[in-house]
């Protein structure tokens, strides 16, 4: 069953004019539910704004996005706000937790926006930062972990308004070995557990040896799409 | 969560927000003080004025015109019940003014009457302050006050007599020598120089016109509520032949003189909000600007953009209330320090006051409206100088913003 399906999606920045830039060109792809793919390629090639054309965030010149059956490519701002909220999580790199907030106040956040009870927000932050390893830091804000700490509270944020699926940009680029493992063993066990779909952009060759599928892109195409085992 | 975000953003950089709340807080103190002292001088100076003159006269409609004891009421003690039911009055008293020739000796000068019921309005007049010399006097006395200034004139002091000659009603003769009782300090050179008060009973006798006041006078519990009681009045005596008339349709000319001290406030209070202003939007702007960043990140999980509005929104209301709850908080005692310690002016200062008419006191006032409009004009100032996030947000492209 497809979460995600690209079709055809162009992506022309400053069209018609004499510094037109071709970011992605004639994209199509088909994400199916649990999969851990990461889409990889270099710097410039179109990763981050296939991801968040995926996610939302920016529209595409020409083509569709289809997430779980529902074409989000003609929603409104307002729609697509609402549509990010209740269906995709979003990684950072820069981890990008809110800093006045606690580990626990910024996981819950998200479930805030959605209106969720108090016991079901209290329940399920508690359960995802026992899950990513920090129950006993839950009361410490972003400013008192490390950044393995803080990327880890970003990804059980992503995960607390049970999302379709979770994109992340670059989540290990400014982790050191230790925490980049760590992260990548939690969101490994995250997918395999619980089903939870992860798409990855990434040059991290450490991340691209745990993805189960590598979609290679360059020049805004895609050049290879591997699934491993 | 959104107070609780709000709260701790603000504390994120303190020392800009101690700046900004320190900036409001003497912004706030200043103009509290300010107008606590301003609004006094005039709420005493009306209050002196009116004391006399009534805020509000109940008369014969031919009385304004002509203003004589000819054109009189005659006391009648059903309309001041019914008048002194009236929400918002506070005293309703039958006087009668009038003018006579004042005498002693070989001198002579002219002598404004002013009539009352000693035993419920002397203090209106705050004769038991005023006093200087003498005593006050009771509702059958035969006696008078005058002020220093027809004292000094005379040369006269308590238990001296001094000779009324005047006209009485509809032609009498009005002449007769009154007993000195008291002494009486006022601020005005004018009324000071002048003025007699003289027990109703007494007047009434002594115009010949027994049962008869030249008006009403309506002492107000509320000021602001001077029009609606007039137009209460009004509707309680309709059908009667009588008029009102409140003190800015007698007395146009003070009316106008406190519009432009009013004014000239106004003017340096807005300089001094203009520049507070300024100050609240380079906070905001600062709030708004290195924030970018973050913004983009919330509104990519699934922050609405009004929610973020509303958030900046609360920040700078956090500030400003901090800001106005301080400054009015401790402008307060001060205002109410100055309403029972007038600053008391002297020199050539207080001779330009009493030769406008002035009690050469300055009193603060402690009308609670001052806190009020005070802190309303920084609610305005608050909803203006959020128009520029809600704008900045309303137009963030999350991508952008994370990539500045």
């Amino acid at each position: 069953m497809s979460v995600i399906k690209v079709k055809g999606i162009q992506k022309i920045y400053n069209e018609g004019s004499a510094i037109e830039v071709r970011a992605l060109n004639g994209i199509d792809l088909v994400v199916e539910k649990g999969e851990f793919t990461a889409v990889v390629g270099p710097s410039g090639s179109g990763k981050t704004t296939l991801l968040n054309i995926i996610g939302g965030l920016d529209v595409a010149t020409q083509g569709e996005v289809l997430i779980d059956g529902t074409t989000i490519s003609g929603m409104s701002e307002n729609e697509l706000i609402g549509f990010r909220l209740n269906n995709i999580g979003f990684v950072f790199q820069a981890y990008n937790l809110i800093p006045v907030l606690t580990a626990k106040e910024n996981v819950g956040f998200i479930m805030l926006l959605q209106k969720r009870s108090n016991d079901e927000r209290e329940n399920r932050v508690n359960e995802l930062l026992d899950e990513v390893g920090l129950k006993e830091q839950k009361n410490k804000r972003p400013g008192e972990l490390s950044g393995g700490q803080q990327q880890r509270v970003a990804v059980a944020r992503a995960l607390a308004s049970k999302p379709k699926f979770v994109l992340a940009d670059e989540p290990t680029a400014n982790l050191d070995s230790k925490s980049t493992s760590d992260l990548l063993d939690i969101m490994a066990r995250l997918n395999k557990e619980e089903g939870t779909t992860f798409i990855f952009s990434t040059h991290d060759q450490r991340v691209i040896d745990r993805a189960r599928r590598v979609v290679t892109i360059d020049d805004g195409r895609i050049t290879s799409d591997v699934h491993h085992a | 969560m959104f107070f609780k975000l709000a709260w701790r953003n603000i504390w994120r950089s303190k020392r800009r927000s101690l700046i900004t709340i320190g900036s409001i807080f003497f912004a706030i103190l200043f103009s509290n003080l300010m107008q606590s002292l301003q609004r006094g001088l005039w709420e005493k100076s009306l209050g002196a004025t009116m004391s006399l003159s009534g805020y509000i006269q109940v008369q014969s409609p031919a009385f304004w015109e002509e203003q004589t004891l000819d054109n009189g009421i005659e006391c009648n003690a059903q309309q001041v019940e019914t008048i002194s039911q009236i929400d918002n009055v506070k005293l309703v008293s039958p006087r009668i003014q009038s003018g006579a020739l004042a005498a002693h000796g070989i001198l002579s000068k002219f002598a404004f009457i002013h009539c009352i019921n000693p035993s419920t309005e002397q203090d209106l007049l705050e004769l038991p302050l005023k006093l200087d010399e003498g005593s006050l006097l009771a509702d059958d006395d035969d006696g008078i006050i005058i002020g220093r200034g027809m004292a000094q004139y005379f040369e006269i002091g308590v238990g001296d007599t001094l000779s009324m000659l005047g006209q009485g009603y509809h032609g009498a003769s009005a002449n007769a020598n009154f007993p000195i009782r008291g002494i009486i300090k006022y601020g005005s050179n004018q009324m000071s120089g002048s003025l007699v008060i003289m027990p109703l009973k007494l007047a009434q006798s002594h115009f010949d016109a027994p049962n008869i006041a030249t008006s009403l006078h309506v002492s107000l519990d509320d000021i602001d509520k001077l029009e609606k009681t007039q137009l209460l009045i009004d509707k309680a005596l309709s059908g009667q032949d009588l008029t009102t008339m409140n003190w800015k349709q007698m007395m146009p000319e003070l009316l106008q003189a406190y519009q432009a001290d009013a004014g000239g406030n106004v003017i340096f209070l807005m300089v001094l909000y203009l520049i507070i202003g300024f100050g609240i939007f380079g906070t905001v702007l600062m709030m708004t600007t290195e924030r970018m960043y973050e913004f983009g990140v919330m509104v990519s999980i699934g922050m609405k953009r009004f929610k973020l509005s509303i958030i900046l929104f609360l920040e700078t209301v956090f500030l400003s209330a901090i800001g106005v709850a301080v400054g009015s908080l401790l402008s307060f005692p001060i205002m109410f320090y100055y309403h029972l310690n007038p600053i008391q002016i002297t020199g050539d200062a207080a001779d330009a006051m009493r030769d406008l008419g002035f009690d050469p006191v300055i009193a603060g006032s402690i009308s609670l409206s001052i806190l009020y409009e005070n802190a309303l004009v920084i609610a305005v100032i608050i909803a203006l100088v959020n128009i520029y996030p809600a704008i900045v947000i309303s137009k963030l492209n999350p991508i952008k913003a994370m990539r500045k």
